[in-house]
């Protein structure tokens, strides 16, 4: 086998520049794919990231039915006791985070937009969200149920500042509920579109609104390990009354799911597309080399050479090309990554502030990041790839006759 | 001395367009054991044809070739590539090395085909390398040797795995008149020294002169046997 290996490593290297054009085609094409594949996921990590921390959770329990419809007066009945019994079954694996969404409108003494107001608990939030991060002026909410946060923007159309009231008004259980607020901070989440409608105030503060005591349009359970999500909210579902609906998180945020899948189809067509023309452009270089060493192939069998040793030695050849290539464009393509994966690459320029996709607001600023399953993948099928595509002409090797071979100039 | 090739009746037609070229012409020959055979002849006389059947490099029209026993025909590829390799050796007018493997190397390439320890190749090669007379040439690839020098790990490659019979088709056409003849004194020197059987196809008159049996072939048949000892 050790002869096999040297024999091929040295046809590899006997033509440098034609190995040097295969390599550089095989690990271009490779440079290519690591780069964008980890682009987009980091950007799908983080449109996950984001929506599940703001908008979900690696589980979500909702009142039956709440997911379709998002009826406002559909609620988690008995939440604080669904709270404690979830904070038990999730123990140290994660943190149980209680929300309700309210529809409404907010106003102010110079005008009234709607609103899309959160209720939430301020101490377990920070630690699963980052909104109190996006705090541009004022303070983050506390346990002060008075408390409210705008988004900047409509704080700017109803031209309140820190300090000033506004009264936020919703359905309640018969007829219109409001309560008086007083504005203690501004956020800006990177989307001016979302920072219009956005406000946040305290759970109890909601439920009041609401008229609706002891109840949550959704607990939310944020998991340490993401990929715990299926074992966990199948225990949770067992554990809790059908009244509620137990989702994970690619059904509780479908359309990030689907978007994400789509696009990762999408790029996978891409990917085989750019490998099948690496991979033909790599059986043309060893069909060459094949047909010009079919003298010395000859005297091989002649000398009593199995035929399956030759297929052994080009199929080698393929490995080794492939490995220099994997080698030379992993390389490649995690150096044009790196600036992406620390300093991210800023696509304000192309979207402006708004970088919403698929309802999730993100950064302007993309940080890329590395796809380490992929990359793998991509590594093994390079070299496969380049083994796959020495196979015909190995077997055409194989199939030649001493004679015949040994008169081929 | 018994027959270590037998050859009955072998002919070798090709298809050239409509007309058939019959290259071997019902060629019938023994030949012994430790013998150094001439085949000799004009060009097209059969002589390459009837070497490559003997090493089972091609497959005769009809007839029969048997060595050391065993007749070619029933033998499958495999098996014949196996006897190739462990009972043959062959010498080519083109040296046909390998070109990416040094002196040393060529010479080990069928040793280690034939699954030969390290320790068992290296001493073979370094006996047979000093035997063709290559000493301190041994890490030298063959575009770094002369036509002689390259031809003589032909032969130390044909002899190293200890053939029994070597099979050379002009092995000293493409040599100067000196390298020539100091080769055929070498493979002389092996016939006699080693026992290994050697069949040419050539028309050198140095081979012929140190030939044992010289047997001319015209348009695929055998039209003299002479033996010379």
């Amino acid at each position: 086998m050790w002869i096999l290996l040297k024999l091929a490593a040295r046809n590899v290297f006997r033509n440098v520049r034609r190995t040097a054009i295969t390599v550089a085609a095989v690990s271009l094409g490779l440079a290519l794919m690591v780069m964008s594949n980890n682009l987009s996921y980091g950007m799908y990590q983080t449109m996950i990231r984001t929506g599940i921390s703001t908008m979900a959770g690696h589980v979500v329990i909702q009142g039956d039915g709440y997911q379709d419809s998002q009826e406002m007066r559909t609620f988690v009945p008995d939440a604080a006791a669904a709270q404690a019994q979830l904070d038990a079954s999730v123990g140290d694996d994660g943190l149980v985070v209680p929300r309700m969404f309210l529809q409404g409108l907010i106003t102010s003494p110079n005008g009234s937009v709607s609103v899309a107001a959160t209720g939430l608990d301020p101490v377990r939030e920070v630690e699963v969200s980052d909104w109190h991060e996006k705090v541009v002026d004022g303070v983050f909410l506390s346990d002060d149920d008075g408390a409210i946060i705008l988004g900047r923007t409509m704080a700017e159309s109803l031209q309140v500042e820190l300090g000033d009231k506004v009264v936020v008004m919703v359905q309640g259980e018969e007829d219109v509920s409001s309560r008086l607020f007083r504005v203690r901070g501004l956020i800006a989440t990177g989307s001016a579109a979302a920072d219009g409608f956005l406000a946040m105030i305290t759970l109890d503060a909601a439920q009041e609104l609401m008229e609706a005591p002891d109840v949550v349009h959704q607990l939310s359970v944020h998991l340490d390990d993401p990929d715990d999500y299926a074992a966990h909210a199948a225990e949770i579902r067992g554990a809790l009354p059908e009244s509620v609906e137990v989702l994970g998180w690619p059904e509780a945020l479908p359309a990030i799911h689907d978007m994400v899948e789509m696009d990762t189809r999408q790029n996978n067509s891409m990917m085989f597309i750019i490998g099948l023309i690496v991979a033909l452009g790599v059986l043309n270089t060893v069909l060459m080399s094949v047909i010009e060493r079919i003298r010395e192939f000859g005297v091989m069998l002649a000398l009593g050479t199995a035929p399956s040793k030759l297929v052994t030695i080009i199929v080698m050849e393929g490995a080794i090309l492939g490995v220099i290539s994997v080698a030379v464009g992993v390389g490649l393509g995690m150096l044009v990554s790196w600036p992406m994966i620390t300093q991210g690459v800023d696509f304000s320029a192309m979207m402006g502030s708004n970088l919403e996709v698929s309802g999730v607001n993100l950064d302007a600023v993309v940080y890329a990041a590395i796809d380490w399953e992929r990359l793998i993948i991509y590594s093994l099928a390079g070299v496969a790839m380049t083994m796959l595509s020495t196979i015909y002409p190995a077997i055409k090797a194989a199939r030649l006759r001493p004679v015949e071979s040994m008169r081929h100039v | 001395m018994p027959a270590i090739v037998s050859v009955r009746d072998l002919r070798r037609e090709y298809q050239q367009g409509t007309n058939t070229i019959k290259a071997l012409d019902g060629v019938s020959l023994d030949i012994d054991e430790g013998d150094f055979v001439v085949l000799m002849g004009p060009s097209g006389s059969g002589k390459s044809t009837l070497l490559n059947l003997i090493g089972g490099l091609d497959a005769p029209t009809s007839g029969a070739v048997v060595v050391e026993g065993k007749d070619l025909a029933q033998m499958s590829a495999a098996e014949r590539a196996r006897m190739r390799l462990e009972r043959l050796g062959f010498v080519f007018q083109a040296y046909n090395l390998i070109p990416v493997l040094s002196a040393y190397e060529n010479a080990e390439f069928v040793l280690l085909m034939q699954g030969r320890s390290a320790a068992e190749r290296k001493e073979r090669v370094m006996e047979t390398l000093h035997a063709v007379g290559l000493d301190g040439m041994e890490g030298r690839r063959p575009s770094e040797l002369s036509g002689g020098q390259q031809q003589r790990v032909a032969v130390a490659r044909a002899i190293a795995g200890k053939p029994a019979l070597v099979l050379a088709d002009e092995p000293t056409a493409n040599l100067d008149s000196k390298t020539g003849a100091d080769l055929v004194e070498l493979m002389r020197q092996l016939n006699e020294e080693h026992g290994i059987t050697f069949v040419f196809a050539t028309h050198d008159p140095k081979i012929m002169d140190r030939a044992r049996r010289i047997v001319r072939l015209v348009d695929g048949q055998i039209v003299s046997d002479e033996r010379l000892d």
